[in-house]
């Protein structure tokens, strides 16, 4: 009798305890980079069932820190930003195995409402492991009023870009960098060239076979520009580069969709309605183009933390709630916010022309399948195995042979099989 | 009896004076031991207990913890990037090493040659950027290597070099990183070394110079062989702390990310293990060899050269 009362009155207590009349506000703890801070900021503020405990963390110091708090089990965030998106998969592995797996937590219909392929970089193994905050695709941004004067029309092709080069080259102008790990990087997989791509299908399998013509034609391109001076032999951020842009000696060049608000604008300091975009450029024997990104930012969740719904819920919150993806500082990967993003910026006086958003949105389609997320980092061996012996009087060409060894290397020494 | 009497007095003298000086010479060697005691408790906290709780690790899977023997070593081993890394800090080593011996024995010998307050001021002059953080240093380099930005602009433009990139690969990143090194450890060992020169022994300065020895004989025949243990023992200190190589290469990506070095030393492929794969185990197994190889490296030297026997 006295056993039912209490078995009863436990059975009460715990029902009471889980119904929402009597929860307490959750507590989730968030890694944030600094532009993030708003937006987890507005979350926590239209939230009332759940607080945030946000921390900045330097994003080069993101992963060394999960280690840690990994490591020490004490200390470990429930959510995440990822300024990388190799961190997808480098928070994945036995070693390190903090991210949740959202494939069934996050509905297909929303799944389907980011861009083709902007979520490609949250797709490890066939699982979604994290949601894309914005696109980070390269196009082709430019000067109008300098490509007027010049009397030069904007390229739509690799070699009318080549072409445009050996013109302007000579003149003292530069169309942009050649030397930088990223840029490198998008020239060279242009035209489909096998740099460590998934393997469709297969698990930790990856296809790297640099001696093909697809690769063999971009490199030579960059090889020959960088000769003839109109792809720059400094990085886009290094002074001399900087005083460059400023000085009206960069008429286009190719970056991603990031570098209009945030290069472009506040550091060559272009003056306004000058900058314009278009769409990504392809090679002749190409039916349409295919960009590569440089970055765009994710979310991820712990895999044990206590509230796990709560989790998800800032997780696609963040990458999809319209009205905070419409202030971002980047272009949104979900759609319907881009969208709204897109409205705002046409009406910047800023840009040339009003399009650049729509040029954007358009060369998403463009967006490379393959730009995933790694185990390790194909841009810094192309920094250390390319780039590095061009100062030397190394051609892009000649470092292929010593980029597919090392990235094979690399390849296997994090666990993937290699084709 | 007063002789014997005399003779007892004495020899208990003695006795006492001999229990006194032993009861002296143990409080001394309990003072010295309690003064010694934050060191020794610093060093097994932060050098011993580190070493061996590293040593236990490499030997086990850090992630479910479970003993599997030599597999980090193996790991390590078969880690294709580890040979170049080996390499890389051999080079630097062998660079700075030899900058650090000959620039620190001409530099202490010229000031102990000059005029005592002008030395001083030399000295403290080289020591300051030694008070700099070794972060700091290496960001300031970075200015002063590039082209564009550098004071020394003329001297590079001059060789030839015009971009960031040019100098690197012109000097060598074993090299940049061994003139970082050297300046921000050179002004402490020219302070030491100050210290050891004028504790020579005078007479024998004055008696050289009464032979007719110049300054620069008293310099390389008289003082160079004196101070030549010391400046061996630098050496093996350098050689130690410079296997550790970890912040210049790893502050190149400030640079710009073309320059990023992430692999470049050993050190560096210690912490990548450890905080980039989350793989402690193996970053432990590689920080026990490099350990291990400092202290091979110093016992050879040690005992090879019978270093502390006393002449």
């Amino acid at each position: 009798m006295n056993l039912k009362i209490l078995a009863a009155l436990s059975g009460l207590a715990a029902g009471a305890m889980a119904s929402p009349a009597f929860a307490e506000a959750v507590t989730l703890n968030v890694w944030s980079d600094t532009p993030r801070l708003t937006m987890f900021d507005l979350y926590d503020q239209t939230h009332d069932n759940v607080t945030l405990n946000v921390t900045t963390v330097a994003p080069a110091d993101l992963i060394a820190k999960i280690q840690l708090a990994l490591q020490a089990k004490s200390e470990i965030p429930d959510v995440i930003f990822m300024s990388d998106i190799g961190y997808t998969a480098q928070l994945s592995t036995r070693r390190s195995n903090y991210l949740m797996d959202l494939t069934d937590k996050v509905p297909q219909a929303l799944q389907d409402e980011f861009y083709p392929n902007g979520n490609s970089p949250c797709h490890v193994n066939g699982k979604l492991l994290c949601m894309r905050n914005d696109l980070a695709h390269m196009i082709v941004w430019y000067d109008k009023s300098l490509m007027e004067q010049l009397g030069k029309a904007v390229p739509s092709s690799w070699e009318e870009f080549q072409k445009l080069g050996e013109e302007l080259g000579p003149q003292g102008y530069s169309l942009g960098t050649g030397v930088e790990a990223f840029p490198l990087y998008s020239y060279l997989v242009s035209d489909g060239c096998d740099i460590v791509m998934p393997v469709e299908g297969k698990a930790d399998t990856v296809k790297i076979d640099l001696s093909t013509d697809k690769c063999l034609k971009p490199a030579r391109m960059v090889d020959a520009m960088l000769k003839n001076g109109s792809l720059s032999k400094l990085g886009p951020f290094e002074p001399d580069f900087v005083a460059l842009a400023k000085s009206g000696k960069v008429p286009l060049m190719i970056g991603p969709t990031w570098f209009g608000e945030y290069v472009i604008k506040p550091t060559y300091e272009w003056p306004a309605g000058r900058l314009a975009a278009a769409l990504p450029l392809k090679w002749d024997d190409q039916t349409q183009p295919l960009t590569w990104s440089w970055g765009g930012g994710t979310y991820g969740a712990w895999k044990d933390t206590a509230h796990p719904a709560e989790a998800v819920d800032l997780v696609t919150w963040m990458a999809t709630d319209i009205a905070n993806q419409t202030n971002a500082v980047t272009l949104p990967a979900h759609r319907p916010s881009a969208e709204a993003w897109g409205a705002r910026l046409a009406k910047d006086a800023y840009y040339a022309d009003p399009n650049v958003f729509q040029v954007e949105a358009e060369a998403a389609k463009f967006s490379h399948p393959g730009y995933a997320s790694l185990r390790f980092s194909v841009s810094d061996a192309i920094a250390k195995v390319v780039v590095q012996p061009l100062a030397s009087g190394g051609t892009v060409e000649g470092a292929l042979p010593a980029l597919q060894t090392e990235l094979t290397n690399l390849a296997k020494l994090n666990g993937y099989q290699v084709e | 009896m007063s002789i014997a009497s005399t003779t007892t007095h004495s020899a208990a003298e003695a006795r006492d004076r001999a229990r006194r000086a032993k009861r002296k010479g143990q409080r001394d060697t309990r003072m010295s031991y309690l003064l010694l005691a934050p060191y020794l408790l610093l060093l097994m906290m932060f050098g011993v207990f580190p070493v061996a709780y590293a040593f236990g690790l490499s030997f086990f899977d850090t992630i479910e913890m479970v003993f599997w023997g030599l597999a980090n070593y193996d790991f390590v081993f078969q880690d294709f990037r580890i040979p170049a890394s080996v390499a890389n800090v051999l080079s630097f080593v062998a660079i700075w090493v030899g900058l650090t011996m000959v620039g620190v024995a001409i530099l202490s010998l010229m000031l102990d040659s000059i005029g005592r307050r002008a030395a001083n001021t030399l000295r403290t002059i080289y020591f300051l950027p030694g008070a700099v953080t070794s972060s700091a240093i290496v960001v300031l380099w970075l200015f002063v290597l590039d082209p564009s930005v550098s004071p020394f602009q003329p001297v590079l433009h001059a060789i030839g070099w015009d971009t960031r990139a040019d100098v690197i690969s012109g000097i060598g990143l074993a090299g940049i990183f061994a003139i970082m090194a050297y300046f921000s450890g050179s002004g402490g060992w020219i302070v030491v070394f100050g210290g050891a020169l004028s504790s020579l022994p005078a007479e024998v300065m004055e008696a050289a110079r009464v032979d007719g020895a110049n300054r620069f004989q008293l310099a390389t025949r008289i003082k160079l062989p004196m101070i030549w243990k010391s400046l061996v023992l630098m050496g093996i200190l350098s050689f130690a702390g410079g296997l550790q190589l970890f912040v210049e290469p790893q502050l190149m990506g400030l640079a710009g990310p073309q320059f990023a070095q992430n692999d470049w030393s050993l050190n560096q492929m210690a912490f990548q293990y450890a905080f980039r794969m989350g793989d402690f185990g193996a970053s432990a197994a590689l920080s026990t060899l490099l350990v291990g190889a400092s202290i091979i490296i110093a016992l050879v030297i040690v005992f090879a050269t019978k270093f502390y026997k006393l002449d």
